[in-house]
């Protein structure tokens, strides 16, 4: 059994290069009795982080195929740090940056362009959607663009207690990730209140305030919210 | 007046929904609960994350290979260079 540490990021220095202490455990912990259950379906003994040990055998919480395994791992690790500061801060700045590009990409002309439609000079900052092909950053960018900000973020920050709370408990973890992931992509992709915006100021020549619009956007937003939560417990739980 | 009543047009639109939540429902035990169901969706982020985090060894048993983080890189950078030809 050989752990080998991925070679293609270390050159990059400031991302840190060490194995989970969660692997260590799994991997110095657990006889090999169970492992010889793998080896009988796969032909092949080897170390494999995502074996759930305790259900083994049962299809339904776990396949004996790596392929399968490999996809997802079905085992938790509950002392994994999840919601630190540090994944709070990191969200919280990458949702308000991905969310300004993808809504300046989304109105691409540049302000003030005036051209003629229908006989009629109107302003062109409006017409978002007659571009084709469109620019947005995606979810898998997303996710590729926070992994290395994580890891760097967690490299830089000291090991101080704030409130109680530890600043930078270890490497950054495939959990954080997951949340930094979920609080980036919820505010992702630009309102879709904003083609009304566009309709009325491109065809029908008008334009409202900006407090105006700023609260026809938040009563079209909030009702939703409102739905959600109300039937969390039908339709997500 | 709408050609078809207003209630029947919201009947409609809230049956068909309503369909597709309960074969949803019905199928839970099935296609949702078991840890080896994952939908196609988020398997792909799924796969990347492990990839990205967990998963560090490389081949299998006494077999060699490369690991996963690598063969991204290599898939990664060559896809680069691929999208600047012309398409």
């Amino acid at each position: 059994m050989t752990l080998r540490l991925p070679i293609c990021l270390s050159t990059v220095r400031f991302i840190r290069i060490s194995l989970p202490p969660t692997l260590a455990t799994f991997a110095s912990a657990q006889p090999c009795a169970i492992d010889r259950a793998v080896e009988d379906v796969t032909g092949a003994r080897f170390f494999d982080p995502n074996l759930d040990r305790a259900r083994i055998g049962d299809p339904n919480q776990d396949s004996p195929y790596p392929e399968v395994r490999s996809a997802v791992a079905n085992t938790d690790d509950p002392e994994m740090p999840c919601s630190t500061i540090r994944a709070w801060i990191l969200g919280v700045i990458m949702a308000v940056i991905i969310a300004g590009i993808n809504q300046f990409l989304y109105v691409p002309f540049t302000f003030g362009t005036i051209f003629i439609f229908n006989d009629r000079h109107v302003n062109t900052s409006a017409c978002s959607y007659f571009r084709y092909p469109s620019v947005m950053i995606t979810q898998i960018p997303i996710l590729l663009v926070s992994l290395p900000l994580g890891r760097g973020i967690a490299s830089i920050l000291p090991d101080v207690e704030i409130f109680g709370a530890k600043l930078s408990p270890g490497p950054f973890t495939i959990k954080e990730h997951v949340l930094v992931l979920a609080m980036t992509i919820v505010g992702a992709y630009p309102a879709y209140a904003t083609d009304i915006i566009a309709v009325q100021r491109v065809f029908y020549n008008q334009q409202w305030s900006f407090a105006c619009q700023c609260l026809f956007f938040t009563q079209l937003s909030w009702p939703c919210y409102v739905f959600s939560r109300n039937t969390a417990c039908m339709v997500q739980y | 007046m709408p050609l078809i009543p207003r209630i029947d047009q919201w009947l409609l639109v809230m049956s068909t929904q309503l369909i597709g939540f309960s074969m949803g429902g019905l199928c839970q035990s099935f296609l949702v609960v078991p840890a080896s169901m994952i939908w196609p969706e988020g398997l792909v982020y799924c796969a990347l994350l492990n990839t990205l985090h967990t998963v560090d060894y490389a081949g299998a048993g006494e077999r060699g290979g490369i690991s996963r983080k690598r063969f991204f890189m290599y898939v990664l950078i060559g896809g680069a260079i691929y999208y600047l030809l012309p398409g």
